[in-house]
This record gives C-alpha cells, sequence and structure tokens, in this order.
C-alpha cells in the first residue's frame, strides 16, 4: 500500500464536536474487572449448604438487632442471655442447638475478620462496633467448615460482609426508637476519590433493661473501612473501629440478702480493632492475598457479692487480644480447575486476675495451613476437596479434611454429598481456667479461697464428622429456588464443665451427641416486587453429657434437650409503587433448653410486620420506617428472666 | 473518466487502520480501474481534498467526517465508525452543497440488544440507565420496548443525580443490565463499578464491546472492524454504481458478532448456548434496524 493515510489533525471541528459522543468508547480497551479469581463459585458448584441473608431480607425481616438476624437461616436459633459474673450479658446464636450462653461452635467473621471471642467462645454482638445499616449481607455456611474456615467453624460459619466504601456516596443521620427502651442515632459517610473510598460511620446507643432486669447498655461506636485501589485491580482493604459503653450487671437489688447474690452494679466494656488485607491481582487467573488483624477487647467488673453468706469481693475484670496474620493464594491454572491455598498464624490471648490466678496472658499459638482444589469433570460433576491442617500450642495437631461431590443433573438441578471433619480447640479458659474466689475477704481478709472453674490443661479438641446430601432446584428464570439437605452430624469430645475433685466448674471433654435431620430453604419472586422466602429445619438430637465425675461411674446428662426439633421462619416482601414497602416475619422453634437454660416446653413464636417508605430530601434518598415486632405477644427464647416484649420500633434515615 | 476515492481516517492504527486497510482491499478487487483509491497525505492543506461531485471521501471516524465535512461541501461522502447523533449533528452544522452523502453507524440498532437478551436470557426483565444527555434512546427504547412487547426498567438520571444511587436503583429493578456506550453512564470509565455492582447483585450485564465481555459482561452484540469494512464497502459499491441521484439511506451495522463470558455465566448460573449459536438465532431475527 503506497502513501499513508490522511490523519486529521487534532485541531477542533467547530465546537460541536466536543459535545458530541464519538466511536472511541467502542474500542477503548477496559482492564478485566471480574476475573476468574474473582468469581465465586456458583451456587451448583458450591459443596456445602449456604444461605446468604440480603439487605432486602434484612429490612423486610423487621429485625433490628444483628444477632436476631440469623433467625432467617434454617435451623439457626438465638437466645437472649442475663450477664453473669463471667460476662456482660450475651446474645448466643447456634444452629440445631446444643450451646450455652457462650455459642462456641460457630465461627463468626466480619469480612473475613474472625470476631469470635477468644476467651469463652462466642461473639460479643453488642461490642462489634458494627451497625446494621453497614451490612451487605450475611453469608452463613450450615454445617462444619473447617477444611476452608479453621477450627472454630465447627457447626458452621457465618460471614457478615459490609458494604463496599464504592458503593455510595453521602452522609446520612439515623435515629431508631423503640418501646422498649432502645435510643440509637447514628451517622454514616461514604467518600472519597476514584481510588480511594471511604465509608465511616459512629453511633450511640442506649438499650433496655429488659423488663424486671438490671441490664442496660450505653454504648459508643466509630469504624472506619477504606478500599485503597492500587493498579492492575490490586487493592488495600483497611478496617479500623472502637467500641466502648457501660454494662449494667447483677441479678439482684443490692439490698437483698441471700446466701449467693449477684448484686446490681455497672460494668464496662471497651474494644476495639484493626484490619488490613491487601491484595495482589498479577493475572485473570491468580489472586494473592496478605491479611492481619488485631481484636482487643476488655471488660471491667469489680464488685462485691454474697457467696454462701459470706460478702466477698472480686475483680472479674478481662482482656483478650487476637492476632492473626494470613497469607493466601488463589489460582485457576485451566478452566476445570482452581486451587486455594494459604498459611496463618494466629495469637489468642487473655487476661484476667480472678480468673487465671495469674496476673499473666494465658496464651495460645495456633499455626495452619490449608489447601481447597475445586475440579469440574465435563459438563455434569464438579468435585471439591481440601483439608486445613492446625497446630495449636494447648491442644496439639489436628487436620480436617472435607470431600465433595456435586452432580448437575440439568441446568436447574444439582445433587450434592459431602463428608468432613471438623475440630474446635479449647478456647484459651477452657485450657487455662483457675478461678478462684476469696471468701468472706470483705470483713477478714484475705479470706477463703475457693477455686469454682478449673482446667488442668490437658483438654482436648473436640470433634465433628460431617455428612451430608443436599439437593438444590434453582428455575432458569430465577424466579424460584429450593435448597435442601439431609445430615448427620457425630459430635465426640464435647468440651464442657462438670463437678469434679479439683472445682465444681472443671473442664474436660465429657460428652457426645448425633444430631441428624433435614432442612430446606426456598424463595419464590412472584413478580419484581413480591418475594416470599421460608426455612425450616426438623432436627433430632441424641447425645449425653457428663454432669459429675465424682461419682463412679460418672453422672451424666442427656442433652436431646439442646436440639428442638423444629425451627421455622416465613418472610414476606412487597414493594408497593409508590417507594412504599412492607414486610411480614414470622419464625418458630419447637420446645428445646439451651445448656444453663429455662425448658421453653411449648417453643416460641415471633411475628413482626414493618411498613416503609422512601422519600428523597432534594435529590438524595431518605427513608423512614415502622415496626411491630413481637406482635404474636411476650415470648421467652432462652432463660426465664428474660422475656422479650411486644415492641414498636420506629426508624428514620436522612441525608445530609 | 478518473474517479478519486479518498479514504480519510481519524486514527493511525487500531480498528480504523484496519477498516481503512480491508476496505482499499476489497474496493480495488471490486470496482473498475478508472476508480484511484487515494489516501491523502499527512498534513493540514490535504484536508482541502481537491474531491468533486464525481469523486468519493470516505472517512473513517467521528473526527475525520467532522475534519471534512466542514472544508468540503461537494463531494460524494461515506461516513463509517460515527455515532448516528454525531453524524446528524456535523451534517445539520454543515449542509452539503451537492454529492450523496451516507453513513454506516457504529453502534448496533436498539432493537437487536432487546432481541439478544430475548433469545438468550428469556424471562430476564432488562433494566437500562441513562444519562441526562440521551433523550433519543430513551425515545427508542420505549417504543421498541411496546414493538417487542418486552418490558423494561429505564431510568434516565437527571442532571445532578448520582450514578451510584442511580445503577442501584435499576440493578434492584431488573434481572438484567443492558448497558449502551453512554458517555456519563457506561463508558470504560464506569465500567468498573458498574461490573462489580451488577455482580454483586447477581445481575448479569449485557454490554457493547468485546472488551467489555472480556472485563466482565456477560455477553455484547458488537460489528468487528473487518465486519465495518464489508459493509461500508458494499454500500460505497452501491452508491457508485447508481447512475441515478438516490441518495442511499444511513444505515445500522449489518454484519455483527457476539461474544460471551463464560466464567461470569457459570458463576451466576447461567446457561447459554454457545456464541455461535445465539449469533445465527440474532440473525434469523430480521433485518438490520431501521432509520
Amino acid at each position: 500500500m503506497g502513501g499513508a493515510f490522511l490523519h486529521s489533525p487534532t485541531v477542533r471541528a467547530g465546537k460541536t464536536l466536543d459535545e458530541l459522543p464519538t466511536e472511541d468508547v467502542y474500542f477503548s480497551d477496559i482492564p478485566v474487572v471480574l476475573s476468574v479469581t474473582r468469581l465465586a463459585q456458583p451456587k451448583s458448584d458450591v459443596p456445602a449448604a449456604i444461605t446468604v441473608i440480603d439487605r432486602s431480607m434484612i429490612e423486610a425481616s423487621g429485625i433490628r438487632e444483628i444477632p436476631e438476624l440469623m433467625r432467617l437461616v434454617p435451623g439457626f436459633q438465638v437466645g437472649h442471655d442475663y450477664g453473669d459474673l463471667l460476662a456482660p450479658q450475651q446474645t448466643p446464636v447456634t444452629y440445631l442447638g446444643y450451646s450455652d450462653q457462650f455459642s462456641r461452635k460457630m465461627q463468626v467473621l466480619v469480612d473475613g475478620r474472625s470476631v469470635y471471642d477468644p476467651m469463652y467462645g462466642g461473639v460479643r454482638w453488642s461490642e462489634l462496633g458494627l451497625l446494621l445499616d453497614d451490612i451487605d449481607r450475611i453469608e452463613v455456611i450450615r454445617g462444619p467448615n473447617a477444611a476452608s474456615y479453621g477450627s472454630n467453624a465447627f457447626l458452621g460459619v457465618i460471614n457478615i460482609i459490609t458494604r463496599d466504601p464504592a458503593s455510595a456516596t453521602g452522609t446520612t443521620a439515623g435515629v431508631d426508637l423503640s418501646t422498649v427502651g432502645k435510643r440509637l442515632a447514628t451517622l454514616r459517610q461514604f467518600g472519597g476519590s476514584e481510588n480511594n473510598r471511604y465509608r465511616i460511620s459512629a453511633s450511640y446507643l442506649e438499650d433496655g433493661p429488659h423488663v424486671g432486669r438490671h441490664d442496660a447498655i450505653q454504648s459508643q461506636t466509630f469504624a472506619y473501612r477504606g478500599v485503597i485501589k492500587l493498579k492492575n485491580e490490586d487493592s488495600i482493604d483497611l478496617h479500623l473501629g472502637l467500641s466502648q459503653g457501660l454494662r449494667q450487671l447483677g441479678n439482684d437489688d443490692p439490698s437483698v440478702v441471700a446466701a449467693d447474690t449477684y448484686p446490681w452494679h455497672d460494668g464496662y466494656v471497651n474494644n476495639n480493632y484493626q484490619q488490613i488485607k491487601w491484595t495482589r491481582r498479577p493475572s485473570r487467573n491468580s489472586e494473592y492475598s496478605l491479611q492481619l488483624y488485631h481484636n482487643y477487647g476488655q471488660f471491667d467488673n469489680t464488685y462485691q457479692a454474697y457467696f454462701s453468706g459470706l460478702l466477698s469481693a472480686s475483680n472479674a475484670s478481662t482482656k483478650t487480644n487476637r492476632w492473626d496474620l494470613e497469607f493466601q493464594h488463589t489460582i485457576n491454572p485451566k478452566t476445570e480447575w482452581r486451587w486455594v491455598w494459604g498459611l496463618g498464624a494466629r495469637l489468642d490471648e487473655a487476661w484476667g486476675v480472678d480468673w487465671y490466678t495469674s496476673n499473666d496472658w494465658q496464651q495460645n499459638y495456633l499455626y495452619r495451613l490449608f489447601g481447597n482444589g475445586e475440579w469440574r469433570r465435563g459438563e455434569k460433576w464438579t468435585f471439591n476437596f481440601g483439608a486445613m491442617a492446625e497446630h495449636s500450642t494447648v491442644a496439639g495437631t489436628t487436620l480436617s479434611p472435607r470431600v465433595a461431590a456435586n452432580y448437575h443433573v440439568n441446568d436447574s438441578d444439582t445433587i450434592r454429598a459431602a463428608v468432613s471433619r471438623g475440630y474446635r480447640n479449647p478456647s484459651v479458659f477452657e485450657n487455662f481456667a483457675n478461678t478462684t474466689v476469696y471468701l468472706d475477704n470483705v470483713n477478714n481478709p484475705p479470706g477463703i479461697p475457693f477455686t469454682y472453674f478449673y482446667s488442668d490443661g490437658t483438654v482436648n479438641a473436640a470433634k465433628v464428622n460431617n455428612y451430608e446430601v443436599g439437593y438444590l432446584h434453582q428455575a432458569r428464570n430465577n424466579r424460584f429456588t429450593l435448597d435442601s439437605r439431609l445430615f448427620l452430624m457425630q459430635f465426640r469430645d464435647t468440651i464442657a464443665y462438670y463437678n469434679d475433685v479439683t472445682a465444681p466448674y472443671t473442664y474436660g471433654n465429657g460428652g457426645e451427641a448425633d444430631i441428624y435431620g433435614t432442612e430446606v430453604q426456598g424463595k419464590y419472586r412472584f413478580n419484581s416486587r413480591t418475594s416470599v422466602t421460608t426455612s425450616y429445619a426438623y432436627a433430632r438430637h441424641q447425645g449425653w453429657y457428663v454432669s459429675d465425675a465424682t461419682t463412679a461411674p460418672a453422672t451424666t446428662g442427656s442433652s436431646d434437650q439442646t436440639t428442638p426439633t423444629h425451627t421455622f421462619s416465613l418472610l414476606l416482601d412487597h414493594r408497593f409503587k409508590n417507594q412504599w414497602s412492607a414486610g411480614v416475619f414470622y419464625h418458630y422453634v419447637s420446645n428445646m433448653q439451651w445448656f444453663n437454660g429455662t425448658p421453653l416446653n411449648n417453643g416460641y413464636n415471633i411475628v413482626n410486620v414493618r411498613l416503609g417508605k422512601q422519600f428523597k430530601m432534594g435529590s438524595k434518598p431518605a427513608s423512614f420506617e415502622i415496626i411491630g415486632q413481637n406482635l404474636s405477644g411476650e415470648y421467652i427464647d432462652m432463660l426465664n428472666e428474660i422475656r422479650l416484649q411486644r415492641t414498636l420500633y420506629v426508624g428514620v434515615r436522612i441525608p445530609l | 473518466m478518473a474517479e478519486d476515492i479518498y479514504i480519510v481516517s481519524s486514527k493511525l492504527k487500531g480498528p480504523h487502520y484496519v477498516v481503512a486497510r480491508e476496505m482499499e482491499s476489497r474496493l480495488k478487487s471490486v470496482l473498475p480501474s478508472n476508480f484511484k483509491i487515494r489516501f491523502a497525505s499527512v498534513s493540514d492543506e490535504a484536508l482541502r481534498i481537491n474531491a468533486g461531485p464525481k469523486d468519493y471521501i470516505l472517512t473513517i471516524g467521528s473526527q475525520a467526517f467532522a475534519d471534512v465535512v466542514e472544508n468540503n461541501s461537494t463531494t460524494n461522502l461515506i461516513a463509517t465508525l460515527i455515532p448516528r447523533v454525531t453524524y446528524q449533528s456535523l451534517l445539520q452544522a454543515n449542509p452539503r452543497k451537492a454529492g450523496r452523502t451516507s453513513a454506516v453507524y457504529i453502534e448496533q440498532p436498539v432493537q437487536r440488544n432487546l432481541e439478544l437478551v430475548r433469545i438468550a436470557l428469556p424471562g430476564r426483565k432488562p433494566g437500562i440507565l441513562l444519562g441526562p444527555q440521551s433523550g433519543a434512546l430513551e425515545k427508542q427504547l420505549h417504543r421498541i420496548s411496546k414493538e417487542l412487547n418486552l418490558p423494561l426498567y429505564l431510568k434516565t438520571l437527571k442532571p445532578n443525580e448520582n450514578l451510584v444511587a442511580g445503577l442501584d436503583q435499576v440493578l434492584k429493578n431488573c434481572d438484567v443490565l443492558v448497558a449502551f456506550a453512554d458517555h456519563e453512564v457506561s463508558n470504560p470509565g464506569t465500567a468498573r463499578h458498574l461490573l462489580l455492582t451488577s455482580y454483586r447483585y447477581g445481575i448479569p450485564v449485557v454490554a457493547y464491546s468485546r472488551a467489555y465481555v472480556r472485563a466482565g459482561a456477560l455477553m455484547a452484540v458488537y460489528s468487528t472492524p473487518e465486519q465495518f469494512a464489508r459493509q461500508t464497502t458494499e454500500l460505497l459499491v452501491r452508491t457508485v454504481q447508481d447512475k441515478g441521484d438516490n441518495v442511499p439511506v444511513p444505515e445500522y451495522p449489518i454484519y455483527f458478532s457476539v461474544d460471551i463470558n463464560q466464567n461470569v455465566a457459570r458463576s451466576l448460573g447461567i446457561d447459554l448456548e454457545s456464541a455461535l449459536e445465539i449469533e445465527s438465532r440474532l440473525r434469523s431475527m430480521g433485518r438490520a434496524g431501521d432509520e
């Protein structure tokens, strides 16, 4: 070809081409955003039973306490506990029962950071510094998943994912009020530049007390999340937060005289966390990440109480730290293969003068190595196999493997089978407990030492074997999904405390249980405005636990009643045309009894009805809602002493 | 009598270059030898090509058309790789005194995008977010929605309205997001946010270029430079061979391809036929768009 083209100079042809579209947009290169490693496994390939609670479900349910949201997951129960000597008031969340107020068998993460309390286990929900409005969705895995999430992913995993800083802009102020004493003020802001987005939230809360109790709380929180985008889709995700406030404690009016009292007094909590995750995406098929986080928890609690008729002063304060470092690598060498592997190290430590009869920090180091492979063989089969090896300085080495096979019958239907094993390492307290109270130390110091919690440090990890078969149906037009499974979980070497020579509450491996049953969750979307979601679990439990090891043979009790036979939820969500929306939520749990709990012989029912409206202030979105909670009447979900009332709840959000 | 065909391109490389080369070789084999194909030399003066009413200037790209239409009002002029709105606006601002003028637009006919959604993703309601300047496209979409009996969720951002909030609203009300090349909403700068947000909602994106599909859109219908070259050559040849003064009507792309991102399809649990099957079904749906 001769000559060259005539290349039009960049002199503008008049003003008009400036304002007109050109062809460039059709030919521009766009960097790969949804790379293979970023894409989630399709539901039909997932080797486990998963429930996703999204924002529209949260909104429609009328539930405004984060732990109570888990009532939307098949087989989950939530309880309300009064604070006791060990900890302030808890809201334990468990799956298929088998728990006390500390729910130690559930792993809970917020944006990949474990918020499980290192000392007693369980989650201090009111100390997380997490606002309901900041939650984007909650992904729950039902059943053990230690192969991916480590020990403590024993009964299940709850992963709370907060809203991406890039997902909104602007500032919103909110006020929530309820007829049972809740006053919440929130201020949230999304902002930043294209490559550096942030979200900050601050709140002030007063809540409670429950009827007839001295358990009000007051709390201030602050949280920051920032996402810094580096070149080539690399990024840094930074999280910081703190939460502190007053906790009213105690069971008895101070004027009460009795042999054993826990008089009313005030305690304080003070928590903070920091988390940084660096992700590098060197190519479409691979991704590395390095994450470091730290959680600090502090509970100040000193009081005087009567133990066996003797006035005793106690310092029941505690502090905990968790440090965790993890490296993870994901690769997709070919379309049919995906590998994830990684390693990590963690330090869990706890301090509590009374609890450990020591001023030293009690420490547990944990090291882990894990890997999971996904193999897609042809159009019909997907196999997953993985394992996590963990070494803990208190409980030795454990290996948690998982194998699963998914068979895609056709476009809509998948059958899944999985076998896995998980271990739960003892918490710091379960391993190092040595709690001494000095009776009569107020009037006759130093008092008579009395040890009531004790562990000789030989507690082994608890074990669970899980077998399940699942069936998933997803209609082609996405209107209907059904997910069901049949399962058997065998718990062995359950960690519990029982009366023993050394102390009335001595930790050991004293219990076993088989829990089996079936669950189903379904969602039907009538049209773009109306949907109904339902979940149901049927479970049977055969188990025992040691209550007294001083007898020969040891005295045991049945744990069958800790698992409810039926757990059911129904959620109706309807959006009207003019920005009104309505939601109805119904929840039923049949008779059960938590460990240390009241027998709930008739189970309990919860009904919430919500009405909400979105409107504009200027050009920005605003909303208000009015919710009738517990409309079917007062109920008890764990203890006779904590009765949940019929409540009117109102919330307003306005842009600033 | 020698007739000259000048090819003027906005750019010296990339798709524009491919179109130019393709057209050159096709024209050489189709046109009689009394036609001379020239590429004017690279200089400002070359803008004043000495072309008359018997000659033809072919512009590749918006900038090339803008320059030529301002400097020559008498020759026959065929534009390609140009959006319809740009072609019509520039033509209106620079009325021709003689010669025939036509174009092959860069964008697919709106109908084709919606038919693609209907064929590949039956039962899914399309959602569309447009910028404040897209009034004409909005009207077209409403009309075609009625003709195809395909309900849409359509939102046009007001001048100060926030893109993030507008996109959220559309995603909450649709089952598939159809992205039209729109400078305020669906340009490569916003592609990242659009793809990540739609994915988070579990909503697939139907876009307008192969690059977008590679980046994470579920699929797109688009025309390649070779396909533009073929169609523009045919248009030019028809114009040349038409001894009367009939003005050929500007055309939307007739030849097109469909691309699919199978990884995204799998991740979203969407089962699709192969790109080739969808392409052939789309082709059998009918002629290229309207004008």
